[in-house]
């Protein structure tokens, strides 16, 4: 399924289940892999600079939360918060943290566009396999194909 | 799943506001929700048509026999149900502007740009956001494959085009 937004297009597999929590889509995979994904972007009227300055801002609260996520209490690091690329070739940071017990993989990334950014994250069990799912969500993260926003 | 949950189940740096508040008096006064409406009749502005010159004009009101319609019904049966209720509850609301247009591109996604002609033709404050989707026609009533009608829906809240539902909150400048 693909989803479409001002900044952003996601594609999730088809036999994933979505569902709305506020402002998040959540996402269910067949092998209890849980998705969520937030994005937002600036609003509003300001100079140039003031605009520059509050979406900077915005990357950098996005890249807080995520450096947060992956140092939850029960998770251990595998691979710290940082730039990755990834085919659709925007600017994004990812991170991989497992759990102590070893039995859950959490992983995520920041994705920025324009004046918004996504924040995604996934767990589920561990396997390399979910890494490569959440790889595969991650390359499909792009600008909107609509993308005449501000024409 | 419980780091994830545990993560989002309390408010995360990320929608912490970014402020600037000398500039609240220009901030849209209801982005502070941080929630945009899907398509309702109450936020939509216009819906558009631009057809290629020479082209009938589309009917908006009764318009379920126009192209338009048919368009929206096989390409995207979830965007012709919210257009149809945006018809019957607030027809007023509903304004057809046409444009004749040469958009003829069969490139996808289309490599035209309809609004800067669009925003020379409406009234439509710029700061709304437009949502395009550019459709071919195969079997329109101009022949197959002759005709793209792009159509533009004009709302106050970004929406997503593919279904009608929010897809991104806001942060505000203000």
């Amino acid at each position: 399924m693909l989803k479409v937004g001002r900044n952003f297009q996601f594609e999730i597999p088809d036999v994933w289940e979505a569902a709305r929590d506020g402002d998040r889509w959540i996402f269910h995979g067949p092998s209890a892999e849980e998705l969520i994904v937030t994005s937002l972007f600036v609003e509003g009227k300001g100079s140039p600079s003031e605009r520059k300055q509050a979406e900077v801002r915005l990357l950098d609260q996005a890249l807080i939360a995520a450096d947060e996520a992956a140092r939850q209490d029960g998770l251990r690091i595998v691979d710290r918060l940082a730039r990755k690329k990834f085919s659709s070739g925007i600017p994004s940071w990812s991170f991989v943290s497992e759990a102590i017990e070893e039995d859950v993989l959490f992983t995520g990334a920041v994705f920025q566009h324009h004046d918004g950014v996504l924040f995604a994250a996934l767990e589920g069990p561990n396997s390399p396999n979910l890494l490569l799912t959440f790889e595969q969500f991650a390359r499909s993260v792009r600008p909107p194909i609509t993308d005449f926003e501000g024409a | 799943m419980n780091f994830l949950r545990k993560f989002f189940d309390k408010p995360t740096k990320i929608d912490e506001n970014v402020n600037v508040s000398q500039h609240a008096n220009d901030a849209p006064k209801d982005s502070s929700s941080g929630v945009f409406d899907a398509v309702r009749p109450e936020n939509v502005e216009a819906i558009v048509a631009i057809v290629p010159k020479g082209a009938p004009e589309p009917t908006f009101a009764g318009g379920r026999e126009s192209y338009v319609w048919h368009v929206y019904h096989a390409q995207n049966p979830e965007m012709y149900r919210a257009i149809s209720d945006i018809v019957a509850k607030g027809q007023e609301k509903v304004t057809g502007i046409y444009h004749e247009s040469e958009c003829l591109h069969t490139d996808s996604p289309p490599t035209c740009d309809p609004l800067l002609d669009l925003r020379k033709h409406t009234n439509i404050p710029t700061e709304h956001s437009f949502y395009v989707q550019c459709l071919d026609v195969m079997n329109g009533p101009f022949g197959p494959g002759k005709v793209h009608l792009v159509t533009v829906i004009a709302t106050s809240k970004p929406v997503c085009v593919i279904c009608g539902d929010p897809l991104v909150p806001a942060q505000t400048l203000g």
